[in-house]
């Protein structure tokens, strides 16, 4: 099996871990403070981008819209070919790191640099255009985005539970599985199914509404501050649902490496193993969501403003705030090992099928290890996990100063400041305690 | 340096730093509340309006676009 994450130890902090606990969740409470004293009124509700007509025409060009869909296809069945037809070892075959490196991290910074590109490039989509049908079903009520939860789950209960997870031919099963299920929910229900159940889809695209790059009504592209993009992320139970798992998962990931939890956790059976590790990522998903709803109903003892909250109540008004913490986690967890278990995938393109191929003449090279210091390393992860957090908590009180008057702004959010300290530093001691 | 690492001089400022900004963002906030009158509420209770202002376009842009399209608000469609 391919280990997950690289993570820098404790001794690679250039303090003492209590005081980079303590440091990291001061800065959280110190943010939010500041703005309690500068900021009582909505600013991100109100922004508008500035449109970029020339951007607009290349990205919708034929020929742009073309070379995506060909890229996107092209990489799928690389992906799949591989996964079924290259060597059954995982450390010869590209297809686990192409889609737990390659895939499920490169999507953070495809979708924060370039916005909402993942559907355009999207092969499940092209795949389910290409059978042409004259009308489609409705979606169920109240389905929306719970699909791309539940297929996220079983994603991430692969990678994180499933000790065979990395296995080619378990992946080539998952990849081939999960295409087929939406390509045809895709023909049935038509292309609104990917917007709302196709889990990475979703996943890029709240991503994507941290981009500087965005969309208007008009459809044209614009330029936009990221946080004001953040505030237009639908207020619906299912995103709750999405970002509470994605939070949860991390934060076992964190738990399950650590030695107390493997000296616990090392002898069990294979069964055991994966009833252990289900119980434990749903315990840890159940933690993080329970908080988050504790404190954002919390806020709610306060007067909020009528019309202001959205299918979700309260916490969907609050879900926003935790894609910038999310992405804090997810850069923390998987710096390290992206970039030295990403060389992999480089690697073993070279030989994608198992034949004895030397495409890229890159035989005889190995994983550059020394480019990276560890120092860096945890620098890099306490830096996003603290950045991620305080961007939650501008976001968080810009919708605050929305929903509550101005008198009971800073009192009112006292709950989700509590909460933001807390996922902050137990975010620094699973990342770095050891 | 050696000396102030000793006495745990930098540590101190890192423990008792943010404990000071706390405290004076605090009381700028708390003066501020308390200068504010009635009047300078933003929205009006039965209504549920938030008056734009310094010339902020009302909340309708940057929401175009084919995804993440729910009945919620917030929710129109950006992308």
């Amino acid at each position: 099996m391919i280990a997950m994450h690289g993570i820098g130890g404790r001794g690679d902090l250039p303090v003492p871990l209590w005081l980079a606990v303590y440091s990291a969740a001061a800065a959280v409470a110190v943010s939010f403070f500041a703005l309690s004293a500068f900021w009582s009124r909505p600013r991100f509700e109100l922004t508008a981008g500035t449109p970029v007509p020339a951007l607009t025409r290349i990205v919708d060009a034929r020929p742009t819209r073309w070379f995506l869909t060909a890229v996107g296809l092209a990489a799928f069945a690389l992906l799949i070919g591989s996964a079924w037809f290259g060597s059954s070892e995982p450390s010869l075959n590209p297809a686990p790191t192409w889609l737990y490196v390659w895939i499920w991290v490169g999507i953070i910074p495809l979708s924060l640099v370039f916005g909402p590109i993942w559907r355009l490039a999207n092969p499940l989509r092209t795949l389910a255009a290409a059978i042409p049908r004259t009308s489609y079903r409705q979606l169920p009520r109240g389905i929306a985005y719970w699909p791309a939860v539940a297929g996220l789950a079983g994603f991430l209960w692969l990678e994180l539970v499933y000790p065979e997870g990395s296995e080619p031919l378990v992946v080539a099963i998952f990849v081939t599985a999960y295409a087929v299920v939406n390509v045809a929910a895709g023909i049935l229900y038509g292309p609104r199914w990917f917007s709302i159940g196709d889990s990475f889809e979703v996943y890029a695209e709240v991503l994507a509404k941290l981009s500087p790059f965005g969309r208007n009504d008009q459809h044209q592209l614009v330029l936009r501050n990221p946080l004001a993009g953040l505030a237009t992320i639908p207020q619906e139970p299912g995103i709750v649902g999405l970002l509470c798992l994605l939070l949860g998962s991390t934060a076992f990931d964190g738990i399950s490496r650590w030695s107390a939890w493997t000296n616990l956790t090392g002898q069990l059976s294979h069964t055991g193993h994966i009833v252990v590790y289900t119980l434990g990522l749903l315990t840890a998903v159940a933690l993080v969501s329970g908080l988050f709803l504790l404190a954002a109903r919390s806020t709610g003892i306060s007067m909020v403003r009528p019309g202001a909250v959205g299918n979700a109540g309260l916490p969907g008004a609050f879900v926003h705030s935790l894609v910038p913490i999310a992405i804090g986690y997810a850069v923390a967890h998987y710096f390290s090992f992206a970039l030295f278990q990403g060389q992999e995938g480089v690697l073993l393109a070279s030989d994608p099928f198992g034949r004895g191929w030397d495409l890229f003449a890159t035989n005889g090279t190995g994983i550059d290890y020394a480019f990276l210091g560890t120092g860096l390393i945890a620098a890099v992860q306490i830096g996003a996990i603290v950045l991620g957090h305080v961007l939650g908590v501008v976001a968080a009180h810009d919708r605050a100063a929305q929903l509550f008057r101005r008198r009971q702004l800073r009192r009112a959010q006292y709950p989700m400041l509590a909460a933001m300290v807390a996922f902050t530093a137990g975010g620094i001691a699973l990342v770095t305690a050891s | 340096m050696i000396t102030l690492h000793m006495g745990g001089v930098p540590e101190l400022a890192m423990f008792l730093g943010p404990i000071l900004l706390i405290i004076a963002f605090l009381r700028i906030a708390r003066r501020n509340e308390a200068t504010a009158g009635d009047d300078e509420d933003d929205w009006d209770a039965d209504l549920g309006d938030l008056t734009p202002t310094n010339g902020a376009e009302p909340a309708s842009t940057d929401r175009g676009g084919a995804v993440l399209t729910t009945p919620g608000r917030s929710s129109s469609g950006a992308s």
